[in-house]
């Protein structure tokens, strides 16, 4: 049986494989970005010095006009402006190459290719410069500076040849940037295709590792829906530990344990058939015996048990305990009657049960015997021992085995108290003749009946009652009992039945009477 | 817990085993003892096979239905059933009636240690 850890999320195996690949995937994202901003910042820094290249342009023909206008208009204003048209465009041109901040616009130092285009600019513009501080505002306080034909024609030249070399430069970095776009470009179509590739090996990833073991365990559970138990989930997982594992040999044990329930439920039923097949067999060939020896080891174990409990623990410690001696006794009682049932039987089977006939008093019997009743019950049962003999012969004189009746007389008894909570038990004995029809001398016979005030026969039970095979009723020893007693009678020609009391007389309708019958 | 329709089997298997360190519930009606069984309290139960009303067999399978878990043994005095039964162990064990303490002893604890 797999044990499993419960462990997070982040330490399962499938979980910190999901992790991992998000963390390429932000990881992949991040890069992109700060790759993507750079080339943004670039672009746009290098706009802003194309931006400030050309405006270059614009002061160059500015500062030609300013100048113009000096030495045509003759005006001492034009002088400070063209103070300050030099400053601004040395100020420019300077910043082009270093970086700055020009009029709200910021800057970056000019990539280093460009430095020769750069110095080219600068240079054409310090010559430009020195004629015009030489020859014109050197001379602003007193003397209106004039410039000759042949400076002013250097001069343009130089201003022209300024102006180009600031569109040389203005298209280059203008093909700088284009450049950058397309590299810009060009890596953002490759993270693209990264992202694809993670996002694509991913899917595969879950597909396969998870999915596809799922689907297979689904399948597998469907089968097992359908009956079939003899199935195994296929271990896809990698080891032990991984989630796929586990459930899967969960799910394998979980299976096993079904069949071995099954397999338990099969052995009961197979176990049950076989103890009614048993119990078929024993009711087949000899019940009797049967019964008679599970009725005999049923008292034996408790005296062993004890016996061997006293011996272990001496007889001194014993004496505390009542109890332990009154199941020995009761036991031991209940075992020799039930042996001495069993040997009544052997012999009335064997035809070795003899009877030993002498006359007596069958109303002192009965009176002795209810003596004896009376005083055994007077702690245990509220029940009362009447005696109803016959009204016109109360000394009846018998002759019969005067023990076996008084052995009859018990069981019919015993068997009263033993169904009988509370009431009476009453012994009726009746003088009749047997029949009208019959003239002879010897017609007479004597009714001794016992009739209680019990819980009455069972119909199913009443035409087994003096069988041997009578049902172990919840209270034991009155299986063999009727059987003897009805073999005693019948071999002194009686008869013996049982009847419920609500079939003689509606009102008394508890209880049930046994009557036997002896012919004199 | 000891389940026995004759009592004195009962208070006999309640002494001997209460002496030798085990707690008993015994009930000599079956079907109390299924009311009152409680899951998981025991931790052997001992039925007798043949009883009116509900066999030990059926009694099994009732109380399987309550506790899955559930350690149980058959007591029967019935010489056929034991010997049939042999088949059935080492799932199922038997306790042939009568028996002696020492072996009824030795059989308990044999079956809780399993």
């Amino acid at each position: 049986m797999v044990k499993y850890h419960s462990s997070t999320f982040i330490r399962s195996r499938l979980g910190s494989k999901i992790i991992i690949f998000a963390f390429i995937l932000i990881i992949l994202v991040i890069t992109s970005f700060i790759i993507f901003s750079y080339y943004q910042s670039q672009m746009t820094y290098l706009g802003n010095s194309i931006n400030i290249a050309g405006k270059n342009r614009f002061l160059t023909s500015n500062l030609l006009y300013q100048v113009s206008e000096y030495l045509f208009e003759d005006n001492t204003q034009s002088s400070s402006k063209i103070d300050s048209a030099i400053n601004k465009f040395e100020s420019n041109v300077l910043a082009l190459k270093q970086g700055g901040n020009i009029a709200g616009i910021d800057l970056k130092p000019l990539p280093t290719e460009f430095f020769d285009d750069w110095n080219k600019i600068y240079h054409k513009w310090i010559s430009l410069k020195t004629i015009i501080t030489n020859n014109i505002t050197k001379s602003s306080d007193e003397n209106i500076g004039s410039i000759d034909e042949l400076t002013q024609r250097i001069f343009e030249t130089e201003a022209l040849s300024l102006v180009n070399s600031s569109n040389i430069l203005v298209t280059k970095l203008g093909e700088y940037v284009q450049s950058n776009s397309e590299n810009l470009l060009f890596t953002q179509r490759v993270f693209i295709i990264l992202d694809i590739v993670v996002i694509a090996a991913f899917v595969l990833y879950l597909t396969r590792k998870i999915l596809k073991p799922l689907l297979s365990l689904t399948s597998t559970i469907y089968e097992v829906n359908r009956g079939t138990l003899n199935v195994i989930a296929q271990n896809k997982g990698r080891n032990e530990e991984d989630e796929l594992s586990v459930l899967s040999n969960s799910f394998n044990y979980m299976v096993n344990f079904i069949k071995n329930i099954k397999k338990e439920d099969k052995l009961i039923k197979e176990l049950e058939k076989t103890n009614e097949e048993l119990k078929y067999k024993d009711q087949l060939k000899n019940e009797f015996i049967n019964v008679a020896a599970h009725e005999m080891k049923t008292p034996i174990q408790p005296i062993i048990a004890l016996a061997e409990v006293i011996q272990k623990e001496g007889i001194d410690n014993i004496k505390k305990n009542k109890e332990f001696l009154d199941i020995i006794f009761r036991n031991s009682r209940r075992l020799m009657q039930l042996s001495e049932d069993v040997l009544d039987v052997a012999r009335i089977e064997s035809g070795s049960f003899s009877l030993n006939k002498e006359k007596f008093n069958l109303n002192e019997l009965i009176t002795e015997i209810l003596k004896d009743y009376r005083q055994k019950i007077q702690n245990k049962k509220n029940i009362e021992f009447l005696y109803q003999p016959d009204d016109n012969n109360k000394e009846i004189t018998i002759e019969a085995d005067r023990n076996r009746l008084s052995q009859v007389i018990h069981n019919l008894l015993n068997n009263a108290i033993k169904f009988t909570e509370e009431g009476s038990i009453t012994v009726i004995v009746e003088r009749r003749k047997k029949d009208i029809t019959n003239n002879k001398f010897d017609n007479e016979e004597i009714l001794v009946s016992v009739r209680d005030t019990g819980r009455g026969i069972h119909p199913k039970i009443l035409p087994k009652l003096f069988t041997k095979f009578a049902t172990k009723s919840p209270i034991p020893g009155t299986g063999l009992g009727l059987f003897i007693s009805r073999s005693i009678i019948e071999m002194h020609d009686g008869k013996i039945w049982a009847i419920n009391n609500n079939e003689i007389d509606r009102e008394k309708c508890v209880g049930s009477t046994f009557t036997f019958s002896l012919p004199i | 817990m000891v389940v026995d329709d004759e009592l004195d089997i009962c208070l006999v298997l309640k002494i001997v085993l209460e002496k030798t360190g085990f707690l008993v519930d015994y009930y000599y009606n079956p079907i109390l003892a299924l009311d009152e069984f409680k899951s998981s309290f025991y931790d052997l139960i001992i039925l007798d096979i043949q009883m009116p009303d509900i066999t030990g067999l059926q009694l099994y399978r009732e109380i399987k239905k309550r506790d899955i878990n559930a350690k149980i043994c058959f007591l029967t005095a019935s010489e056929s059933i034991f010997d049939t039964a042999g088949k059935f162990s080492p799932v199922y064990t038997f306790i042939k009636k009568p028996i002696g303490n020492e072996e009824l002893i030795r059989v308990v604890n044999n079956l809780l240690n399993k």
